[in-house]
């Protein structure tokens, strides 16, 4: 599947900082377009309007009494630094890259850049954008709403080494697929296929199906067989091959959102979840 | 007076009494010859081996003390234990001060490879342990856990306000509680327009999330420290089992040495407390890096800890050591500890602890030259601080004297049992003697080397035995017997005494080299007594330009020396010159005038400050004798004056207080003296004639002069008789003296010398008390008897209570 755009939504946190580095670099690697996006909070804002707002900080514990002037002074703060970033980062990989500053619902403003075949990249995990979204819901909803895919990462973001695929044979799972393909061509790495079927007889088919698939590739590729998707073992599967990032079909009836979820919050490496 | 022949000039070895062609026939010298005194005191101070039995080995340079008392001490070591080797291993409880271990020889180079495997080992099982299925998941199972828990205490919270109608907002410093309104966070706006009731319930509601949101984060960082407990508990039980295998075989390979178990089990100890800093692991990649250079600036573990540091490696090594250290200076003596720059600090570990030689010779012996220690800085103080401690510190220098300030080490001090031998000319040992108190504590025993040994024939023996060894050892050509003659004759020549040779081994070990060469020059396999002659003449050769200068000088009148004809207060006198090793003897004109005075002899050398003391003593001697002697019932009335002439420089000795006896008496007595004789000896009050030295260059030097300026068969030299026994003339002068041309007079008191010099008999006091008429000494006497007259007279004119005056 051809990604014209990379969208990265960034804060100035220091896992969207490392996000970006890694997204650039995909960016410049599919020769795609990259528009960084910063969205303004309007819950944050309207929340800071009330006459008692405050908020507990989330280390110290310690109240602190906030207003919307302070917010927008956050905000302007962190889009200047994650504009600076942005600018850096592309000129130094030679991506053509774009900013924009968005105020509303996270997930609206994301979902109203959105086109189809975008890759949209948000940090996971601790504060992240992701992570205050809920990861599994919102990746999916918004990789299915835009038609693209969704990248999430945490500290470690560089797509690096094996690359593991969740396949089911549906049309979700053939865009998962070819994106992964896509990630590991050009570098030797290994792809892991994990191939979920209710049978066993069904999971060899799948394998079959999905070698076929990447032979034509010219990507080597190895296949597991699993009856049920269970989060844990996926990621225990991905450890033990030593892949970094994990492709996942969008809205696929073998893999429930919970599971997604579950995946996307305990793998370490980048998650992709890509819509059918 | 008789005069001495030829015989008495030289002693001669007779090549054909040796019972061997040539050296090669002889066998190598095992032990020393004539060095009985040193040699009883080394085996004695190495045969007590107790405390303070430390040797000072004293001799001129050359002497052979080096190879003499390495001789001896390597003997005495066979028969001693191999010392232990010697180790240096961390501390893992002080890590300055790194701890000693010491094995049985040989067992350091095992325990160095097998503690560097050890830590091979351990970086694997370590990595392996860590990168383990069952570590991996029972830590994420650990770490889920913990990381549940924030997330269901907030779940719980954020479920409880959502269920009031409250939604939990996370912002990038905090979170925050907020009332919805249709699905979105209510703005003040509509806030505002609630019932004051209702706001402040909402605002209590809020209020309360709040805390509760408070006090489970308030929880976190002791949720993060049961992590860290359940997860240190857990590395410790894992690594525990991954290195007990590795350490228990090591701990069975060594149990007959507990030193080296209980470090092992410190090891085990460290190894599991430090797991952690040993590998660092990376969590996200899950790869393992085990840090293995040398400790950073931060000092973080690295398993170069485990290594040992061997010091002292004895394997293979028979006896007790014996070392000798050319270069004593304090780090090579006592070991240093070296730095290495990091991130621009200097830091160190066990590692970098270096031996000094003082370690490599604990048990057995080292050997210093005394010179050497003296001059390197602070040497001395360290070997006298080691030697009374009884242990070996390694400080540096800058620890010391207090004066580096960079992180250093204290290793455990080594236990130390090492005899020193000292190697150093006399002055050292009697300055040392007098000038530290510690000296004579630390260094009982003094071993003397003779400089020269008496030429028994058992001595001759062992003599030609080392000529020959020496010759060996050094790859030169067969000496045969003639050649070795010389070098015996040599030898004595060196000392000046026809019945000793020279125990400065040093000075014939260079002629055996160098004839070794003329006999390469002249192309021929067997070094011949020509050769020993020609690698003689060659050192005078090299050395002689002086000489020469000096008797051309001589020669052309410019220097004035009479050598024929006779004169009245004037005789020839003899000295030697040094010139670095060189000497050469130079005649000198002696003078002396009287006239009448109150019995005073003026040294003029003494009054210019250019006589030393022991000419002036001759001098004083001298007039002791002539007042004694001459006019023992007046006084002597007069005033002498004795000067070398055309002297520009200090003279010093008595030697010449004999000649200078008789150009005073030749001045009194208006008798000339003979000019074709020269005279050395020095006189005592009594007018007996005693030894001098440097008899054979005094009559070198005159009769080379006498050749310059012609042979006319008159002329010799008079000596005192007692050193006959050091004459070992030149082949010429002996030849000369064979032939009539050139004579020896060896005298025994000053009359014999005054009957030589004068041709008249000089005879005893008569019963009468007087002297015979028409002798020396009666003119003499009567001479000085007038003057006493003159002076009584002269006296008289003046006034009785007044004394003439000069």
């Amino acid at each position: 599947m051809r990604i014209r755009r990379v969208v990265v939504a960034i804060d100035a946190s220091p896992t969207s900082l490392a996000a970006l580095e890694a997204t650039t670099e995909l960016a410049a690697r599919w020769d795609a377009e990259l528009l960084g996006i910063f969205v303004e909070d309007a819950n944050l804002l309207r929340m800071a309007s009330l006459p008692f707002a405050r908020e507990v900080g989330s280390h110290s514990g310690a109240f602190r009494a906030v207003d919307p002037a302070d917010i927008k002074r956050q905000f302007r703060s962190q889009a200047d630094r994650a504009r600076s970033a942005l600018e850096k980062t592309a000129q130094r990989l030679s991506v053509r890259a774009s900013f924009e500053v968005a105020r509303g619902s996270v997930k609206d403003e994301l979902l109203g850049v959105l086109r189809e075949g975008d890759l949209l990249s948000l940090g996971k995990g601790g504060q992240s954008l992701a992570a205050r979204l809920g990861l599994g819901s919102t990746a999916r909803a918004i990789a299915t709403a835009a038609q693209g895919c969704v990248l999430m990462h945490s500290h470690v973001a560089r797509v690096t080494g094996p690359v593991t695929v969740v396949y089911d044979g549906h049309r979700a799972a053939d865009r998962a697929l070819a994106t992964a393909v896509e990630l590991v061509r050009g570098r030797e790495a290994r792809l892991i296929i994990m191939c979920i079927a209710a049978t066993r007889e069904a999971t060899q088919e799948l394998a079959r199906t999905a070698s076929a698939l990447v032979k034509e590739a010219g990507v080597e590729a190895r296949c597991r067989h699993l009856t049920a998707a269970d989060a844990p073992e996926l990621v225990q599967i991905a450890r033990f091959f030593g892949t970094n990032t994990m492709v996942l079909p969008a809205n696929s009836p073998m893999l429930p959102e919970q599971v997604v979820e579950a995946v996307a919050r305990d793998f370490a490496g980048p998650v992709l979840v890509v819509a059918g | 007076m008789k005069e001495l022949g030829p015989a008495a000039l030289y002693r001669r070895y007779d090549p054909e009494e040796f019972d061997f062609e040539t050296t090669a026939e002889l066998e190598d010298l095992t032990g020393t010859v004539g060095q009985p005194r040193a040699v009883a005191a080394v085996e004695f101070a190495a045969g007590i081996a107790r405390e303070g039995y430390n040797i000072f080995a004293l001799g001129a340079p050359g002497v052979g003390k080096h190879s003499l008392v390495s001789h001896y001490l390597e003997k005495h070591a066979e028969t001693r234990a191999v010392p232990p080797d010697v180790c240096y291993v961390h501390n893992f409880e002080e890590p300055d001060n790194p701890r000693l271990l010491q094995l049985p020889p040989g067992r350091g180079v095992d325990l160095r490879r097998d503690t560097a495997k050890l830590a091979e080992s351990l970086r694997a099982a370590l990595t392996g342990a860590f990168e383990s299925e069952e570590y991996q998941t029972r830590r994420q199972v650990i770490e889920d856990e913990f990381k549940e828990r924030p997330r269901e205490e907030l779940k719980d919270i954020e479920e409880r306000a959502k269920q009031e109608g409250l939604v939990l907002l996370r912002s990038p410093v905090g979170m925050a509680f907020a009332p919805t309104k249709d699905g979105e966070v209510m703005s003040g706006d509509d806030f505002r327009q609630l019932s004051e009731e209702e706001q402040k319930k909402i605002q209590t509601k809020v209020e309360g999330y709040q805390e509760e949101a408070q006090k489970a984060l308030r929880q976190m960082p002791s949720w993060d420290r049961d992590r860290h407990t359940r997860v240190r508990e857990l590395d410790r039980e894992v690594v525990e089992a991954a290195v007990a295998a590795p350490l228990d075989e090591l701990r069975q390979k060594y149990e007959s040495l507990p030193g080296v178990v209980a470090y092992l089990d410190a090891v085990q100890h460290d190894v599991v407390e430090r797991a952690r800093e040993l590998v660092e692991q990376d969590g996200a990649s899950g790869e393992a890096v085990v840090a293995v250079g040398p400790k950073g600036p931060d000092r973080k573990a690295s398993m170069s800890r485990y290594h040992v540091n061997l010091l002292v490696d004895n394997r293979g090594t028979t006896g007790a050591p014996v070392i000798y250290e050319d270069n004593p200076t304090y780090d090579n003596l006592i070991g240093r500890i070296e730095h290495v720059a990091q991130f621009g600090a200097l830091s160190t570990d066990f590692n970098h602890i270096k031996a000094g030689s003082l370690h490599r010779a604990n048990g057995g012996y080292i050997m210093l030259d005394a010179h050497k220690l003296l001059r390197a800085p602070y040497a001395w103080e360290a070997l006298k601080r080691a030697l009374q401690s009884g242990v070996l510190r390694i400080e540096s220098l800058g620890q010391t004297l207090s004066m580096m300030a960079v992180v250093s080490l204290e290793p455990e001090p080594l236990p130390l049992n090492v005899q020193v031998v000292l190697l150093g000319e006399p002055i050292l040992y009697y300055l040392l003697s007098q000038h530290d108190p510690d000296f004579e504590e630390l260094f009982k025993v003094a071993s003397d080397f003779a400089e020269l040994m008496d030429a028994t024939p058992e001595n001759v023996k062992g003599y030609v035995r080392l000529l020959a060894t020496l010759a060996r050892e050094d790859n030169l050509r067969r000496f045969d017997r003639s050649a070795v003659a010389r070098l015996l004759e040599y030898s004595s020549r060196v000392v000046g005494d026809q019945e000793r040779l020279t125990a400065r081994i040093g000075v014939i070990h260079d002629l055996l080299r160098e004839a070794d060469h003329w006999a390469g020059v002249n192309g021929v396999e067997v070094v011949k007594a020509q050769h020993v002659q020609q690698a003689i003449d060659a050192q005078i050769n090299r050395a002689d330009r002086v000489r020469e200068r000096v008797h051309e000088q001589i020669a052309l009148g410019t220097i004035m020396i009479d050598v024929a004809g006779a004169k009245v207060g004037q005789v020839n006198g003899l000295s030697v010159l040094m010139l670095g090793n060189f000497a050469f003897g130079r005649p000198s004109r002696l003078t002396a005038r009287v006239r009448l005075g109150q019995g005073n002899v003026v040294d003029i050398e003494r009054e210019v400050e250019l006589g030393g003391p022991l000419h002036s003593k001759g001098v004083l001697i001298l007039a002791g004798y002539l007042g004694a002697n001459y006019t023992p019932d007046q006084p002597l009335s007069l005033s002498a004056s004795i000067v070398f002439e055309q002297s520009y420089s200090g003279v010093d000795g008595d030697s010449a207080s004999a000649a200078e006896l008789f150009a005073l008496l030749s001045a009194i007595a208006e008798i000339p003296l003979k000019q074709s004789l020269a005279v050395t000896g020095s006189v005592n009050q009594h007018g007996e004639v005693q030894a001098i030295g440097g008899v054979n260059e005094k009559i070198e030097g005159f009769f080379d002069v006498c050749r310059a300026k012609g042979i006319t068969g008159e002329q010799g030299v008079i000596i005192p008789a007692s050193n006959i026994r050091h004459l070992m003339l030149r082949h010429d002068v002996v030849a000369a003296v064979s032939s009539g041309q050139f004579h020896i007079y060896p005298i025994e008191t000053i009359d014999q010398g005054l009957e030589l010099l004068t041709g008249m008999p000089t005879a005893a006091r008569q019963s009468s008390g007087e002297y015979p008429e028409g002798t020396f000494n009666r003119l003499v006497e009567t001479k000085l008897l007038e003057l006493a007259e003159k002076r009584r007279a002269f006296g008289m004119r003046n006034g009785a209570d007044k004394e003439p005056s000069d």
